[in-house]
């Protein structure tokens, strides 16, 4: 596999979803309890702040890409 | 012999990779960018690059669309054998093309997740931000529900090719190889005759190669959570006994991987979705697993008639009917590992409900059903009419994946 820029996205859903799966085995194995009302909004707070931080960078990297010329209604 | 011939120059963006970038950039083109026309000058042929910085006599461009066109042979611009290549070859007007609402497609450069964000954003004119932002806002306040509309999305909105496209029609560039000819009305093509090169109208372009080999770490990924899925099952059947948790766990797990190792090598942001999907799963594996519930599976109906009872079903619907219950205060205990419990509740009955559900939806008299993850209630049910209570219930329901009914009996 090609070895790419960093990949906010999938950085920031593999650390959730791995964290989670973690913290579900220990749940499982032991008599330590999790509140499972905290969990959707936590995965979605994350997801979306990844996807919106990706965003932004994309962005930044198109403007960098193709810079604004004089006169351009672009923005 | 001078040769004065008129090259539009396209823009930037006259041709897009992809209706994504030429949204932009087309856009431009569309909102009354005219065609640069770069003129050259070559005498007999020679000398004569497609770039070339020119000196040309103007040229009227109205005569383009009325002048007659010239013939091979006649001492016209085809004709590479003769010297002289007479007037002018005829140009086509500037184009004014109206401006295009691209299709509705997954946005193949604007792309987070699926492209369905950027291909909503390129089909209305507005920032992808935005649209993330919506989708991540209205995700929280519908309670995720909106997940299921992108999932929807997602299945329905193509793709966007991932081969160039001519976007405009213009038929500047050159494309070698096309018979040379003139059409009336000047939008013929035009051979070179000193390099060879035709200049005419835009044939279909070629599929180009991918930029980016295609990743198979999301693929293996997955694989390898249904293997490890697979060898706890292999191992429950053979007598072990792994919490349903621990296996759900493991293969999101295992996803979590995939997805951390696509954030430096390969491609694997699909993950999200199985992932997703299998938290759910770990969810109500975890519910269950906290009650564990004996009893068995199946349908049940519990009558208790004693002061104090218990009551167990591992999976299936039971019905809790407290009509035979005696006069006084009662004590009974409903656990439940997955499916639905029904309670049947006398009007001349009051009963203290309290409670869990780990996963599912609860539906009291006199309220509206609440769904949800980890709900916990307390609720009281009181006689019908104000009057005094003959029997008093105290309820401890604790359902792990499932939903809770409580009803007024006829009777």
């Amino acid at each position: 596999m090609r070895r790419h820029d960093l990949d906010w996205v999938s950085l920031i859903a593999g650390a959730v979803f791995t964290v989670l799966a973690l913290v579900y085995i220990v749940t499982a194995l032991t008599d330590v309890s999790v509140d499972g009302r905290f969990v959707w909004p936590i995965v979605l707070v994350a997801l979306g702040a990844a996807g919106v931080a990706s965003a932004i960078k994309a962005n930044q990297r198109e403007e960098q890409q193709f810079p604004l010329e004089a006169g351009d209604g672009r923005g | 012999m001078l040769t004065i011939t008129m090259i539009p120059v396209r823009p930037r963006a006259h041709i897009g990779v992809a209706p994504a970038r030429s949204t932009r950039e087309g856009s431009g083109w569309c909102q009354g960018r005219s065609p640069m026309w770069e003129h050259r000058i070559g005498e007999d042929g020679e000398g004569m690059t497609e770039n070339q910085p020119t000196i040309a006599e103007p040229v009227d461009p109205t005569a383009s669309s009325t002048g007659a066109p010239e013939t091979p042979g006649t001492g016209t611009s085809s004709d590479s054998s003769g010297p002289s290549y007479g007037a002018p070859p005829p140009y086509p007007p500037p184009p004014a093309y109206p401006p295009q609402k691209p299709a509705l497609r997954r946005s193949r450069t604007d792309r987070v997740l699926t492209g369905v964000c950027g291909g909503l954003a390129e089909n209305l004119g507005i920032d992808a931000v935005l649209i993330r932002i919506l989708v991540v806002v209205g995700t929280v306040f519908t309670g995720g529900a909106l997940i299921i509309a992108y999932v929807i999305a997602w299945a329905l909105m193509p793709d966007t090719p991932a081969y160039a496209v001519v976007v405009q029609a213009p038929g500047y560039a050159p494309q070698p190889g096309v018979p040379a000819s003139f059409a009336a009305g000047g939008t013929g093509t035009y051979v070179d005759p000193a390099t060879g090169a035709v200049y005419g109208p835009p044939t279909p372009v070629a599929p180009l190669p991918r930029t980016e080999p295609r990743s198979y770490l999301g693929l293996v990924a997955l694989s390898a959570a249904i293997v490890v899925g697979g060898i706890f099952g292999i191992v429950s059947a053979a007598g072990g006994s792994v919490p349903g948790a621990v296996v759900a766990g493991t293969m999101l797990g295992v996803l979590g991987i995939g997805l951390l190792l696509g954030a430096w090598r390969g491609r694997a942001r699909w993950l999200i979705f199985p992932a997703l999907l299998m938290l759910l799963i770990t969810q109500g594996a975890a519910a269950v697993d906290d009650y564990r519930p004996s009893g068995g599976a199946g349908d049940r109906t519990w009558t208790p008639t004693a002061a104090s009872q218990d009551f167990q079903l591992g999976a299936g619907s039971a019905t809790l009917d407290l009509r035979q219950l005696p006069p006084g205060p009662v004590d009974v205990t409903v656990q439940l590992g997955a499916g639905e419990l029904i309670v049947l509740v006398p009007a001349d009955t009051e009963v203290q409900l309290d409670g869990s559900i780990g996963a599912g939806e609860f539906d009291f008299p006199g309220q509206d059903p609440q769904s949800g993850v980890g709900l916990s209630f307390t609720h009281s049910i009181t006689p019908v009419g104000g009057s005094t209570a003959v029997t008093t219930v105290d309820l401890s329901a604790e359902i792990g994946l499932g939903n809770l009914e409580v009803r007024r009996a006829t009777s």
